[in-house]
């Protein structure tokens, strides 16, 4: 299936490469306050020769149920181990031309998950041992940047066009976990044998590896309605390795060790179908479906590479498009989740702001 | 025209690009990849399964990746690729059925310790017999290549390449195991506490040292260089480390608890097997019994330990087989 699409996609590039190129003309006399305006349903799929775009994105999510092995929902709330998770991002592209176009992006992530709290009570001969573990596994960092090109058909957009995507996220965040920071306190003055254990692991945000994105998008208007769907691949260039910290608590006071294993990321593949309403010229609605799913590579553990679970996530994300200025144009999206697999279920809204401009063009 | 040339150009190019990119990322791969749905689980197995005995003293995974286990009464027996062979008396020239301790050594040989002496399987599968009618207890060959064999109210013998040469003690002469820690240090486990040989003098560590009891009955090195120790008595298991003696209480509400091995599985928990109250485990934080439960630990003694090539951990049990469980994976 691999192959095959990537067969597919490499066959659509030589033949958009053979298209008349008489299609693609854009009129001489170009009006950049026209092409910064332009509503959805009349809009190419790649910036327009020239055109200079920033975006930056703030998405919040509630992590308060996921999916198990099952496909179960299991609401995580309820033994309190629900959380938030802020992500961030800033994207710049730049088109090259009417059809291809560049981009860079790269992301700043954080997020704390609890575990629900244990306590264990022992009893010895001549004492009571109680201790409570709580244990809270944090990751933050900046993710890895992703550079990227756009190619679209050399055609002028009517009502249908077609773009392809060819990226590679750059091993350029940080990994490896940091060393834990786990603490110890007393719950009790006048018991030494009652106290509480705070575990709390420092993780990061980065793939380690590079990765492929390849991503293929169609579009297709009607009058005021349109339609887009969009199919992209992950996969790593090679596997890594990483590495574990384990602790040991001897007299109350914790040492740390590391152990190193080695990964084979999980190919993912995203596919997203959305529906458009152009309201007025400077509004647009929509209603995206999106499939998430992972499938392949492995993680060792203990000098054993287990497949990494398959992970499948459905969401519903009604959204719009809001042009505040010819230059300013913000987005936003609440996210669903409908089923899934081995996956949270956050819901989410996520905000994005979007700066254009034609920085050589009078 | 130019126009034209140049969105050829591009496309090819691009075509290309992406080309390379994807075939690039179609590496093959030929690891063993496990389900994970494997790991975390319990399978009990016994002469039903084709196992001798159901009485596993001893388990120990050679060079090979072969997992051996010797029984009480019944001789031992290979694990390999899902199957089991046995060796007997009746089959092999095994000196008895009644078989404690089981090591293996870098020519390939399998050391058996039996009630009627040492038993030698070379890889060309001949036998030879040494110490007979001794009855061994534990075997250990150190890195050196030295042999050490500890006894039954013998004392122990040690095979630098010579022979074997007898050391007696009547306050030590039961030797009960035999390890060897980061150092080179020999520690022998008697009845009337520790040993250690540091390749010069002994020296002897007793309760009067801090140990919870004077009957050693396990000794296991772990990967971060301590030297576990467990007891027939008391209420800890006790580690040395280079800061020096510790204790780790066990948590079973008696008078006692009696340890009758120390393992360290390969995510670095310590598991202890005791007798009647079931296993240990200490995650390095606090400590997790595991009791009889249906489908997991059909019994509470558990006499031996070891892990498989995959670090899958091995239970031997007093009365009813040995039972695999594969590490969970998180």
């Amino acid at each position: 299936m691999k192959y095959l699409s990537a067969l597919l996609l490499i066959n659509l590039f030589f033949f958009s490469s053979w298209l008349n190129a008489e299609g693609q003309n854009i009129p001489p006399a170009r009006d950049k306050y026209q092409l910064l305006t332009m509503p959805y349903n009349q809009r190419q799929l790649t910036l327009y020769r020239g055109q200079l775009q920033a975006k930056a994105g703030y998405k919040f999510a509630v992590r308060a149920q996921s999916f198990n092995a099952d496909g179960d929902l299991v609401y995580l709330k309820n033994n309190g181990t629900g959380s938030v998770y802020h992500y961030y991002f800033i994207n710049l592209r730049y088109g090259l031309t009417n059809f291809i176009e560049m981009g860079a992006e790269t992301n700043f992530l954080r997020r704390g998950i609890r575990e629900a709290t244990i306590t264990v009570v022992s009893t010895t001969l001549t004492s009571t041992d109680r201790v409570t573990v709580n244990k809270l596994t944090e990751s933050k960092g900046h993710g890895d940047i992703f550079l990227y090109t756009t190619v679209r058909l050399p055609i002028r957009y009517k009502w249908f066009d077609f773009g392809a995507t060819g990226g590679l996220f750059l091993p350029s965040a940080k990994y490896e976990p940091q060393k834990p920071a786990n603490t110890i306190t007393s719950a009790s003055l006048s018991s030494a044998d009652t106290y509480t254990i705070n575990l709390h692991y420092n993780n990061t945000n980065g793939y380690g590896v590079p990765v492929y994105l390849v991503s293929a998008v169609s579009k297709c208007s009607f009058r005021k309605f349109s339609a887009e769907a969009e199919w992209a691949m992950r996969t790593p260039m090679k596997e890594g390795k990483n590495i574990r910290w384990e602790e040991t608590l001897t007299e109350k006071a914790f040492s740390y060790y590391d152990e190193s294993y080695s990964y084979l990321l999980s190919n993912i593949y995203t596919f997203d179908v959305s529906l458009h309403y152009q309201a007025t010229g400077w509004f647009n609605i929509n209603l995206n479906g999106s499939f998430f799913r992972t499938k392949g590579g492995w993680t060792e553990y203990w000098g054993n590479k287990y497949e990494n679970p398959e992970k499948r996530l459905i969401n519903l994300e009604p959204g719009f498009e809001l042009q505040i200025s010819p230059s300013l144009t913000i987005y936003q999206v609440a996210g669903f989740p409908l089923s899934g697999k081995n996956s949270d279920a956050p819901f989410y809204v996520f905000t994005t702001v979007s700066f254009n401009m034609f920085p050589f063009m009078r | 025209m130019r126009k034209t040339k140049f969105l050829m150009n591009s496309g090819t190019i691009a075509g290309i690009i992406l080309f390379l990119l994807i075939t690039a990322s179609c590496e093959r791969t030929d690891y063993e990849i496990l389900d994970p749905a494997s790991a975390g689980t319990w399978t009990l197995f016994d002469t039903n399964d084709g196992l001798p005995g159901n009485t596993v003293t001893d388990i120990r995974l050679d060079r090979k990746d072969n997992l051996w286990m010797t029984f009480a009464g019944q001789g031992i027996a290979r694990y390999s690729d899902g199957a089991w062979t046995s060796y007997k008396t009746t089959n092999s020239l095994l000196l008895s059925n009644i078989v404690s301790c089981i090591a293996d050594d870098s020519e390939g040989r399998i050391i058996i310790g039996t009630a009627l002496g040492l038993s030698v399987l070379s890889e060309t599968n001949t036998w030879d017999s040494y110490l007979d009618p001794v009855i061994i207890t534990a075997v250990k060959v150190a890195s050196d290549g030295s042999f050490w064999i500890g006894t039954a109210e013998q004392g122990f013998y040690v095979n630098t390449g010579s022979g074997f040469v007898n050391t007696y003690n009547v306050l030590y002469k039961t030797v009960n195991v035999i390890e060897e820690d980061a150092s080179g240090n020999i520690w022998l486990g008697t009845d009337n506490g520790l040993i250690k040989w540091d390749g010069t003098t002994y020296s002897y560590i007793n309760r009067l040292n801090g140990l919870p009891d004077n009957k050693i009955s396990a000794l296991h090195k772990d990967r971060q260089n301590r030297l576990w120790v467990g007891t027939r008595g008391g209420k800890t298991v006790s580690w040395f480390d280079s800061k020096g003696l510790h204790q780790l209480p066990l948590l079973n509400g008696k008078d006692s608890c009696l340890v009758n091995d120390i393992f360290q599985d390969r995510s670095g928990n310590i598991w202890i097997a005791t007798t009647s109250d079931g296993l240990i485990k200490y995650d390095g934080i606090i400590s997790h019994t595991y009791k009889v439960e249906p489908g997991k630990l059909p019994e509470n003694t558990i006499l031996s330990i070891g892990e498989d090539k995959y670090g899958s951990l091995w239970f031997g049990l007093a009365s009813k087989g040995v039972v695999r469980y594969t590490l969970p994976i998180n």
